[in-house]
């Protein structure tokens, strides 16, 4: 099969996806037009949309499936679409998250949401209404996205997502250290929560003695290497539930403090070993991961099993690819 | 199960124009990032169906073109001829062009791409809606 995924990399995805598909025989190809600090380069083309936009008739001519990321296409008005379909090719939107977070949806379930990265609803809707008009099928990466999104399609997946354990050799936390590391890393302070984070970190500074280290505008390969050092990472807060950053550190046998919603809980694998911070209550989950080196040793270790679990680049290709043959 | 081509990057053609027999193509691989090393690059082309045993000129093109000029009857300098035996029943043609590596990577400018012709007595043509590609051993 020969695969084309486009046009926006944003965790490393694309890539990750490509490279598995690959790995199983299968012509996977990102053509990533969306460049950031974080420097994604794995297994796709780093381009622009004009140059893609160029050779589209080979690529539409090429390509047996069209895996589209992110609510973007090869035409702002989703042209392109059209043409795959009257080709008999197979289409599939994957969503993930911010593309489609529609601000009056989260609200209802979760009072901490931030949707600021998001559309306003009004465009969400639009652009929905017109992908799906040819896009009878999407894929998101868990039940906080589905709601978003499920009633404009006929049919939506839940892929989780995929990580390359590769890279993430296990460093689990060390039980006799005296000042944990404390690592937060956000891509937009906003959207994790970070200013209630760091708040629950400087109240817990007057009592704890601990280390705290903001990662940001550094490349993906050297945030990495920073992780390995922590001892306790802090994700998301606000999203409700948990994203790339969590399931990375979890790969490296991290212990993780993200924001589950309550009424989310039960869709993840009962092993999620991530123990759940919001605004509210931010403070206390670390401040008992501080006091608590066992948890941290113990939380590393689950999670590492969980990611090899749900999270490895195998284990996703494979329900890809099971989503793929029933398009 | 297919053999795994994970380290394996695959290039459609940047520039590609087919009239009949002959075939004009380029493939842009600048953007392979520095940082990797390329081993091989195979160019694959599906090749029209012939009765008899027949010729294929692969030769380099020498100067820029694109595809309204050819179409115009402006056709590009080609030099460095190599001269590949097809058979019927045969469906593609691989070619190892690796020697294009550092050229075609490193000075795009001189990337005008590869010129093939199919030299037969009988009216045939290179499918148009199955584009050449490369494939690209990386380490």
């Amino acid at each position: 099969m020969r695969v084309f995924h486009g046009i926006v990399e944003i965790a490393g995805q694309m890539g990750i996806l490509c490279g598995a598909l690959k790995k199983r025989g299968h012509i996977a190809v990102g053509y990533n037009t969306y460049h950031s600090y974080l420097g994604y380069k794995e297994h796709i083309i780093n381009t622009d949309i004009f140059e893609v936009q160029k050779v589209f008739q080979h690529i539409l001519n090429f390509y047996d499936l069209f895996h589209y990321h992110y609510g973007v296409t090869l035409s702002p008005q989703f042209d392109d679409l059209k043409q795959i379909k009257d080709k008999g090719k197979k289409i599939i939107m994957h969503h993930w998250g911010n593309d489609v977070r529609s601000y009056d949806i989260a609200r209802l379930n979760n009072p901490y949401v931030y949707t600021g990265d998001s559309p306003p609803d009004i465009e969400i809707h639009e652009k929905l209404s017109k992908i799906s008009q040819y896009i009878p099928e999407a894929i998101v990466q868990d039940y906080e996205v589905l709601p978003y999104v499920k009633s404009y399609y006929k049919k939506v997946h839940i892929l989780p997502i995929a990580i390359d354990l590769q890279n993430f050799q296990p460093v689990y936390p060390d039980i006799t250290k005296k000042r944990p590391l404390i690592l937060h890393a956000p891509t937009n302070p906003d959207f994790k929560g970070t200013p209630h984070i760091e708040n629950a970190i400087a109240q817990l500074k007057l009592t704890h003695d601990f280390d705290y280290q903001r990662i940001e505008k550094m490349n993906h390969e050297q945030v990495i290497s920073l992780y390995k050092a922590a001892d306790l990472i802090v994700d998301q807060i606000l999203c409700g539930s948990y994203g790339l950053l969590s399931v990375e550190s979890m790969a490296l046998g991290k212990p993780v403090i993200a924001f589950i919603r309550p009424d989310l809980k039960d869709t993840f694998p009962p092993d999620l070993p991530i123990v759940s911070g919001n605004p509210d209550t931010v403070k206390e989950s670390i401040k008992m991961l501080l006091e608590d080196p066992e948890m941290r040793v113990s939380l590393g270790i689950k999670g590492r099993q969980y990611a090899e679990k749900n999270h490895a680049k195998d284990v996703v290709a494979d329900k890809l690819l099971s989503i793929y043959a029933g398009l | 199960m297919l053999s795994s081509l994970e380290k394996k990057m695959f290039f459609l053609p940047n520039r590609l124009f087919v009239q009949g027999y002959r075939l004009f193509v380029s493939f842009n691989i600048a953007v392979i990032p520095v940082d990797m090393n390329v081993l091989f690059i195979a160019f694959h082309a599906l090749l029209p169906k012939i009765s008899r045993s027949a010729v294929m000129y692969v030769k380099e093109i020498t100067a820029d073109w694109n595809e309204k000029s050819i179409k115009n009857g402006i056709f590009p300098p080609c030099t460095n001829t190599r001269y590949l035996p097809c058979y019927p029943g045969q469906d593609e043609l691989i070619i190892d062009i690796t020697a294009f590596n550092l050229k075609w990577r490193f000075k795009n400018k001189e990337n005008y791409g590869i010129y093939l012709k199919l030299k037969t007595g009988e009216a045939v043509h290179f499918p148009e809606d199955n584009p050449p590609y490369l494939i690209v051993d990386t380490i």
